[in-house]
């Protein structure tokens, strides 16, 4: 049935089709003894997909390492279920980004998909019992049948879509099914039996457009595959839920995400994962030009801390350090040299081009032909070219247009040597991509000079372009590591709220906010009455249960805006931010009467305890932080003087009926 | 120009020492075979061109003999052959609007200049 039903959509339409190359490289992959120089050669056949294959391998480099330009390592490199994904999602992908679809928004759909597969792939290691490889290819190809039916009926998918934002996602597959008789996972399976892909990358995709089932109980369509394609859908939708607003793409994933069977890997790794898939997503879509985050949104951070307030200040080191790399970069640009490449076909020609540019420094790659410098330029990705205009076989002009076509070609910056005379030609080459042109019979010097002009064109790009790609990973790696840093820092472990360290710093800050903005401030130091007696009488379990209970009821009964602290012991700060008396008043007589209300339930404890607050206000003689701190120190003291359970000020005694 | 001391008389009065000369500067103490190095690469592959040019117009591929005298005309001026290096800008110049007018007198005259030029080099490798 689904079979037919595909040949219908099939013969109705264009379906994303891979290309004869990306259809080659994946039957050669299939074959595990396939040499990586015969799949290299078929790559060759298509610039466009060798330059993704060489900047993929070069992405997945470590950082500083040299750029690789030979395809044969890059293939070696990438291993075969990298190459076949490779292949097969970027054959297909220049053909779906042009959509005919509005509401189908292709770039959001391929940074997802990139994102899914490069969750699915941690996620498979983590879990042990799927391929990583094939994680990553089932997951970025698991949606293509959405593809699909946004090309083939684009205006009724359009409406499908625009209608189904926001709903569940089962909501989509009735549409579909409705209006095609087939939905988009079944699609997918479809089109996988068509490519030849493993069977259990049909079952898994199928499984998923399954009727949801109870949560926590077996699924018994389920496969392992299909729990590490729901995994990592979790976390692609955290990643892109800073990207657009692609309602029916991401909103109803969560949905799909119930705890069932052995494969479910905890809400907690997830997130943490995303963490660890960010920096790879980010600059695997920032080389095919698609969407990600803006940068430190919501998919990155761990939300089960309290201290997210403090997370604002650690963006100062990152910065700094991304300063200093800027300083020393520009000797760093070009670590080899600037290779360049030199094409033209007469020999004795070629030879005085290669020696005038090695005099200058440079490193030279020479071709006599365009074939050739085509090929240098997927495998070697040199930085400027420099070709003749009037070859045999392919001009410069054709060289420039094949070279603009693919990835690492636009990188080049391109020089052609024209005929003194000949304007049209100056005009052709600038349209077939040229960035600059010298007249033949050139001086030398003229030529040295264009040379070094372009250069520094090219550290001005590779500057840019650096500093692009380095915020973006310092910033997802240090800021994740300085924000768990910084949080370990200023948390008390046994009640979860920040510790003094954060209660000082803070106090600080919003004392000098404050004095700015001349607003009032007050803060309450609240101490358990009779602390000590519990510990002795119960224990410190016990003792320790107290505290978190208080510590939950202070947090449970202050503002937002006001900041709870564990200062040590049994003693509590709340800094009540623009709170004069009165209103410090009423939260502290809020807190009083709701501690002297709760009853503490421990294993070998049922009771209440009871507080004493001290109230300190700015002003009134108050005249820094750390009078702020005396004033409502002495107070508590006032407090407990006058028999527990009750309220002193800096100033004067507030009735607890206030 | 008065190179005779160095590179034979022959060679003088055919070839724009200065361009040898510059050759020469050019290699430096990098590469001091530069200067032969390119004569020779010149000296073997411009009779290619040269039959290039004669085909080119006898069989009437235009644009086979528009892009050997291009070829040409760069390499030989690149060694300071002049002489060959005019004729063939003006082959050139015919053969890019699609003409063969005139070529037919300076087949003769490129071929005494390649010749002249090839000789005087070949003085220059010794």
């Amino acid at each position: 049935m689904i079979q037919k039903r595909f040949e219908e959509l099939r013969y109705c339409g264009t379906l994303p089709s891979s290309a004869g190359v990306g259809l080659a490289i994946l039957r050669m992959t299939q074959r595990e003894d396939t040499p990586a120089s015969e799949i290299a050669n078929v790559l060759r056949c298509d610039p466009a997909l060798a330059g993704k294959v060489l900047r993929l391998a070069n992405i997945a480099r470590p950082a500083g390492a040299p750029v690789a330009g030979n395809l044969e390592r890059a293939v070696l490199s990438l291993g075969a279920s990298t190459l076949r994904s490779t292949a097969l999602s970027f054959s297909l992908l220049p053909a779906g980004r042009a959509g005919v679809c509005g509401h189908f928004d292709h770039d959001t759909y391929w940074s997802h998909a990139i994102a899914c597969a490069e969750a699915a792939e941690a996620v498979a290691r983590e879990q042990g019992d799927v391929d990583p490889g094939d994680a990553f290819t089932c997951a970025l190809l698991a949606r293509i049948g959405m593809l699909a039916l946004a090309t083939v009926h684009a205006e009724v998918y359009e409406r499908i879509l625009s209608e189904a934002r926001g709903r569940a996602p089962e909501q989509l597959l009735v549409e579909e099914l409705r209006q095609f008789d087939i939905q988009h996972w079944e699609v997918t399976a479809a089109m996988f039996v068509e490519w030849g892909l493993p069977d259990t990358f049909v079952h898994a995709v199928l499984s998923l457009g399954l009727p949801k089932r109870e949560p926590g109980l077996e699924d018994p369509a389920s496969t392992p595959l299909a729990q590490v394609l729901r995994s990592a859908s979790f976390v692609a939708h955290r990643l892109l839920e800073g990207v657009g607003t692609q309602g029916a793409l991401g909103d109803g994933w969560l949905s799909l995400l119930s705890p069932v069977g052995g494969g479910w890997i905890g809400r907690d790794r997830l997130v943490a994962l995303c963490a660890r898939v960010a920096p790879t997503w980010r600059s695997t879509c920032e080389s095919l030009r698609l969407p990600t985050a803006t940068l430190g949104e919501a998919g990155l951070e761990s939300d089960d801390l309290e201290i997210s307030e403090a997370e604002t200040h650690s963006g100062t080191p990152t910065q700094t350090q991304i300063r200093d790399e800027e300083a020393d970069a520009p000797a760093n640009l070009f670590p080899d040299g600037l290779h360049v490449l030199a094409v033209d076909d007469e020999p004795s020609a070629l030879r005085l081009l290669e020696r005038h540019l090695v005099a200058g420094g440079y490193r030279v790659t020479t071709a006599r032909d365009a074939e050739t410098a085509l090929r240098v330029v997927a495998e070697d990705a040199p930085h400027l070219l420099l070709t003749d205009w009037l070859m045999p076989g392919m001009t410069g002009g054709d060289l420039l247009r094949a070279m603009r076509a693919t990835e690492v070609g636009r990188q080049v910056y391109g020089i052609v040597l024209t005929a003194r005379d000949d304007e049209a030609q100056v005009v052709a080459a600038f349209d077939a991509g040229a960035d600059d042109f010298v007249a033949k019979p050139y001086n030398p010097r003229v030529l040295m000079a264009r040379v070094a002009a372009g250069r520094r064109m090219l550290e001005l790009q590779h500057r840019i372009r650096l500093d692009r790609e380095r915020r973006a990973t310092q910033v997802a790696e240090l800021g994740i590591m300085s924000r768990k840093l910084h949080a370990a820092a200023h948390l008390d472990v046994l009640t979860g709220l920040p510790n003094r360290r954060y209660a000082m710093r803070r106090l600080e800050q919003e004392w000098a906010d404050a004095v700015r903005l001349d607003r009032p401030l007050a803060v309450l130091v609240v101490d358990i009455d009779h602390f000590k007696q519990v510990n002795d009488r119960h224990g410190h379990d016990v003792g320790d249960d107290v505290l978190r209970s208080t510590a939950a009821m202070l947090r449970a009964r202050t503002r937002r805006a006001d900041v709870v602290c564990r200062l040590g012991g049994e003693e509590f700060l709340v800094i009540n931010v623009d709170s004069d008396r009165v209103g410090a008043g009423m939260c502290a007589e809020r807190l009083r009467s709701s501690i002297e209300a709760n009853v503490v339930k421990s294993h070998a404890f049922e009771g209440r305890v009871t507080i004493s607050i001290g109230l300190a206000t700015r002003g009134d003689g108050v005249s820094s932080v750390h009078e702020l701190l005396k004033a409502a120190d002495d107070a508590v003291y006032a407090a407990k003087a006058a028999g527990r359970n009750t309220i002193r000020t800096n100033r004067r005694w507030i009735p607890e009926s206030a | 120009m008065n190179g005779s001391n160095q590179t034979g008389a022959d060679a003088s009065g055919v070839l724009d020492m200065q361009v040898i000369e510059g050759l020469r500067e050019l290699g430096g103490e990098d590469e001091p075979g530069l200067l032969l190095e390119v004569i020779g690469m010149f000296l073997e592959d411009a009779p290619t061109r040269i039959r290039e040019i004669e085909q080119g117009f006898a069989s009437g591929d235009i644009k086979l003999l528009e892009r050997a005298a291009h070829s040409l005309k760069s390499a030989s001026a690149n060694v300071g052959a002049m002489q060959l290096s005019s004729v063939c800008k003006r082959i050139e110049e015919i053969a890019r609007q699609q003409k063969r007018d005139g070529i037919a007198e300076l087949l003769p005259e490129s071929s005494k200049a390649w010749n002249e030029a090839s000789n005087a080099l070949r003085s220059i490798q010794g």
